[in-house]
């Protein structure tokens, strides 16, 4: 993880030694449309229901305003998810898990994510199907979390977890964070994700993780949005929920590539790759999660 | 094909038992440069009565025969006093020359160091020899003179992206070219991401470029040799050159330790932007401690013991070292890397016909990576290492015959990527190191055959083995990238052996002295292979072995040329075609991270395919005169068809050009002035774009179109360069010489990426694609002097 962001401090001083002569202009790119496929968003955590949000790919440079967006999603797909036992049909309606407010849910469900288990996932829409396997993993308890100040400030600091990976298998944790409050402007509903990374660093090992906040959604769709002014840090005295996720290693991949790829949007020292999902015959992911949630208190150690 | 190369071969054992019934005599000998004491390498012997001749060897070494006869010998090079004996053959005879340059320097601005007709007459096609005094009149990218800038200047080789020392030949691969320094392989032959290459063009004596036809003492490479003689030193005076540029200075020293038997040569070169800006970074700065420099060292001795024997030692140094320190954030990098090679040659003359040469050649190329932050330290490195024994041979049985044979062995190591971290006391185990070794050994004969006069052929034939031996951990994955099973292999067990004959046949058919067409046939095994994740290449490129998964790839080449000189040599024309088929090509499969593995072997993460290259190579040289240069201008296309990658459709290679256009120009006005000129022109890159988008949890996700199927606008340049040469005695000379690189200005593409704007809550985002360049018109100026 760190490594990632130490390649990408080395990139950044190399185009800034660059930049020193480099010179840039807007072009006009004649590119062809796309193959029209559907995008899955599907989630299971431990202990919910199975939610998943449709949407369609677009040309690279159609317009995007609030209408082409709203366009993009697919409200009448037909969902299903099983788990080997029992198919549920889900609906689209509003779903107060999802960030968007709405998915595809189920609202008395018999299908409910559960550790060890595996489901299927099936979506028409569009004149195609897609389907797409997931499994969950059993959730790791937390060696300790504990949030200690960053050198030079005084009250603000990092969340450190503390885990240690039971070495069977090769699998992803995903961290995901929210900060709770009673004040609406500090309250994050929504857990975000703050890091995702496999196992193979640490395998049967304790690692230590420090974070911040996690960004919130579409930050990179909605610029000059106000910023947090505790941006990087938690604040001494804030009610943190941290959330350690466990993940199959094909969930994983697709994470990685999807974070490769936005990160590297036409760098010549990046390879323009496709992100190849879980879901086979369209676009995007499909995952099981294991939970094993926290809530903290940011005191001094 | 086989079948006719081993009759060629018995043809030529057979000849020798004629060639010594015939009473022939033979001479041989070394030819060197009377000032300096340096050997020549391709200069010419000749009998003037009848005709016959021989060149120079990468050793000054020279060997003919003929019948018994009283004969005018002429030997000549270029820029140099042409030199006239009259031998009595009625024995074998050493005879060595010492040509002195040109009285009066009318030549200095000549463009190679070729001699008259070779281009014609020489059975070899796709060779070019550069002499480093072309290099040094061409212009120059901020002031230093750069060997592999000015091989991109042929026809038939193309730079890489902008400013980029990388070289394609024929549609080659970056790792397809054996890249030589006195015999050692240079592994990275760049500086700073490639904008300049490691060969200090003060230590360097020649350049040969073999393009096509690879006789069969060259191995291990499908596309190219570039083979560089680093200078010997004088072994007559104490001499030293220097200069000091816009972003680096070189001083050169050289000298007799005995004269005129042993001499040595110290180079060294180092860029200074750190040190010119360290005065202006405040101590206080979070940014102090963060800089970029290069430096080389080149040193050469040696020693002619006796008539018969010279020993060499040869080494190269050189290191780029980037620092990046952010104090805000406790925030540490250094990135370092380069090569070092240390080459011992023995040359042994046996006899007037045989002459041997040993060389004992060590190869080292690391890169290294650290970071650091507060508690957290983390690092990853990678690198190859060659131990390498060559025993060479030159027998000259006839004066039709230049048979060389030859065994190679080579012992290497890889260590393709490894990484730790740790947070403070606590080490994460990233698994074990994954190293890999391997033995590559070969054995080749060749024999330079003129037929009759006008036919002659050149046919040769070698055997390479390659063997990957352990330790080392196999590990096997299942569809979902599982690690299901692992093999342990044992130090020095054979884990693949692989081998294979290559033959090599060139054929020339000379119509006269001016007019020839020749043929070429070649098949080369390369055992190694270059990974490459960016568009351009990178010292974090990593070298690859052959092994189970990987096998070694196999080049064949076709090519058939036709060659004419006019006005006695001044004019030089050609016209070459070939077609180049490359088997077992690699590529990372898609959507591959680079990451830290455990458990597994990089090379799970390659795909196979293969490639091919056909292009015709047109060329127009002037060599003689005040005014020479060449224009060139090839016309090529190269594909490559990979299962795994663009749904298994063919795709251009991301350097397929398919125009190229080089023209220089260099004109002697004086003297004291020298102007040359520069113009290249070649189609676009082949890049892939996004071609539509999605949003997934948020994030804008690009969805590429197919593979390398758009088309960025061509690139296009002028240089100019005057030398003017303001003092020149005896005893001290000087000169200026000022650049001009990409003289109009041509905005030409180094990359384009893709810049949302706008907020989605303000009513749009709008997309936009931009192209960026990075050298506009840039100026530069370089002081020389020698003394």
């Amino acid at each position: 993880m760190k490594m990632k962001i130490a390649k990408h401090i080395f990139w950044l001083t190399f185009f800034g030694l660059v930049f020193f002569y480099a010179c840039e202009k807007e072009i006009t790119v004649d590119l062809p449309k796309p193959d029209p496929k559907i995008v899955v968003e599907g989630y299971v955590f431990e202990g919910e229901r199975p939610y998943v949000i449709l949407s369609r790919n677009t040309g690279y440079f159609e317009p995007i305003d609030s209408a082409s967006l709203i366009n993009s999603f697919i409200f009448d797909g037909v969902v299903t998810v099983s788990d080997g036992i029992n198919t549920d049909t889900l609906t689209f309606q509003s779903a107060a898990e999802s960030v968007l407010g709405f998915a595809y849910v189920k609202t008395n469900p018999t299908v409910v994510g559960q550790a060890g288990k595996t489901y299927t996932l099936t979506a028409t829409a569009d004149g195609q199907t897609v389907t797409a396997v997931t499994t969950i993993i059993p959730p790791l308890a937390l060696d300790s979390i504990l949030w200690k100040p960053q050198v030079n400030e005084d009250s603000l600091g990092f969340v450190w977890i503390y885990f240690t990976d039971p070495g069977v298998d090769l699998r992803g944790y995903r961290i995901m964070s929210r900060r709770v409050s009673a004040n609406p402007e500090r309250n994050q509903p929504y857990f975000r994700t703050n890091f995702y990374f496999e196992n193979s660093l640490f395998s049967g090992q304790q690692a230590p993780v420090g974070f911040d906040q996690a960004s919130q959604y579409g930050e990179d769709l909605l610029a000059n949005q106000p910023e947090d002014p505790d941006d990087g840090y938690f604040r001494v005295g804030d009610t943190v929920e941290v959330r350690l996720c466990t993940i199959d290693k094909p969930y994983y991949d697709f994470l990685n590539m999807l974070g490769n790829s936005t990160s590297s949007n036409g760098s010549p020292f990046a390879s323009p790759n496709n992100v190849i999902g879980n879901v086979i015959g369209g676009l995007g992911g499909f995952g099981g999660h294991g939970v094993a949630q926290y809530r903290i208190v940011c005191t001094f150690p | 094909m086989t079948k006719y190369l081993v009759g060629l071969i018995l043809l030529v054992v057979l000849q020798v038992p004629n060639a010594l019934f015939a009473q022939n005599f033979a001479i041989s000998g070394t030819i060197t440069d009377a000032k300096t004491g340096e050997t020549m390498i391709g200069a010419t012997v000749i009998l003037k009565e009848n005709g016959k001749g021989a060149a120079t060897n990468v050793y000054g070494f020279y060997s003919l025969s003929s019948e018994k006869g009283t004969y005018t010998l002429v030997a000549s090079y270029l820029g140099y006093e042409d030199y006239k004996q009259t031998v009595v053959l009625d024995k074998d005879q050493r005879i060595s020359i010492a040509l002195s340059p040109k009285a009066i320097t009318t030549k200095t601005v000549e463009i190679t160091g070729e001699r008259n007709d070779d281009n014609v007459t020489k059975t070899t096609m796709g060779q070019i020899k550069l002499d480093i005094n072309t290099i040094k009149n061409i212009p120059v990218f901020m002031g230093e003179v750069d060997v592999l800038k000015t091989i991109q200047l042929l026809p038939g080789v193309k730079g890489g992206s902008e400013g980029n020392a990388g070289f394609y030949v024929r549609g080659g691969g970056p790792d397809q070219n054996l890249i030589l320094l006195d015999e050692a392989t240079v592994y990275n032959a760049g500086h700073l991401f490639g904008f300049f290459s490691v060969f200090n063009g003060d230590a360097v004596k020649s350049i040969n470029l073999i393009k096509g036809g690879m006789p069969a003492q060259y191995g291990g490479r499908l596309a190219s040799v570039l083979d560089i003689s680093m200078k010997d030193g004088n072994n007559q005076k104490f001499h030293g050159d220097g200069g000091i540029g816009l972003i680096a200075s070189r001083l050169t020293l050289q000298g007799p330790i005995v004269k005129n038997k042993a001499s040595f040569i110290l180079s060294g070169r180092r860029t200074y932007a750190d040190i010119l800006a360290q005065p202006f970074i405040a101590d206080t700065s979070p940014f102090k401690g963060s800089g970029y420099y290069f430096y080389d060292l080149n040193a050469k001795v040696n020693w002619q013991i006796g008539d018969r024997d010279r020993v060499f030692l040869s080494g190269y140094f050189g290191r780029d070292v980037f620092t990046f320190s952010n104090q805000d954030f406790g925030f540490k990098t250094k990135i370092a890397w380069g090569n070092a090679t240390l080459t011992g040659r023995w040359n042994h003359v046996y006899n007037d016909k045989l002459f041997s040469n040993v060389s004992l050649i060590f190869t080292d190329y690391k890169f290294s990576f650290d970071a650091s932050q507060a508690e957290f330290k983390l690092g990853f490195y990678s690198g190859i290492r060659d131990y390498n024994a060559k025993l060479d041979y030159t027998w000259v049985p006839s004066v039709r015959h230049n048979v060389k044979f030859g065994l190679n062995y080579i012992y290497h190591k890889f260590t393709p990527n490894n990484a730790y971290a740790s947070a403070g006391d606590q080490d994460f185990n990233l698994g074990e190191p994954e190293t890999l070794y391997a033995n590559e050994g070969a054995l080749y004969i060749s024999d330079d055959f003129d037929v009759t006069e006008k036919f002659s052929i050149s046919a040769g034939l070698r055997l390479s083995g390659f063997q990957q031996i352990g330790p080392f951990t196999r590990y096997y994955k299942d569809s979902q990238g599982y690690t299901t099973d692992s093999v342990n292999y044992g130090r020095g067990e054979s884990i693949k052996l692989y081998g294979g004959l290559e033959p090599r046949l060139a054929v020339k058919y000379a119509f006269n002295s001016k007019m020839s067409v020749k043929a070429s046939y070649t098949r080369n095994l390369q055992y190694l292979h270059l990974t490459n994740i960016a568009s351009i290449s990178l010292p974090t490129d990593l070298w690859f072995p052959s092994t189970q998964r990987v096998q070694p790839q196999i080049g064949s080449q076709y090519s058939l040329g036709i060659f004419r000189n006019f006005a006695d040599n001044t004019w030089e024309t050609s016209v070459e075609v070939y077609y180049k088929n490359m088997l077992n090509q690699i590529e990372y499969k898609d959507g591959y991270v680079p990451g830290a593995s455990l458990n597994d072997n990089l090379d799970n993460s390659l795909v196979f395919g293969r490639g091919w290259a056909y292009g015709s190579e047109f060329f127009v040289k002037k060599a003689l005169g005040k005014t020479t240069g060449w224009l060139g201008y090839t016309l090529s296309w190269t594909q490559r068809k990979f299962d795994a990658i663009n749904g298994g459709k063919p795709y251009f290679a991301r350097y397929d050009r398919r125009h190229d256009v080089q023209f220089i120009i260099t004109h002697e006005f004086s003297p004291k002035w020298t102007a040359s000129a520069v113009w290249v022109y070649s189609t676009g890159n082949a890049l892939t774009l996004q071609t539509g988008r999605y949003i997934y949890d948020g994030n804008i996700v690009n969805e590429f179109g197919p593979r390398n199927d758009f088309r960025m606008i061509p690139y296009h340049r002028m240089d100019l360069s005057v030398t003017w040469t303001a003092k020149k005695t005896e005893k001290f000379t000087s000169a200026w010489n000022l650049s001009i690189y990409n003289v109009y200005s041509r905005m030409n593409p180094y990359f384009i990426y893709f810049a949302a704007e706008g907020d989605i809550t303000q009513g749009q985002i709008k997309l936009s694609a931009r192209q960026v360049s990075l050298f506009p018109i840039i100026p530069a100026i370089t002081w020389n002097f020698s003394f």
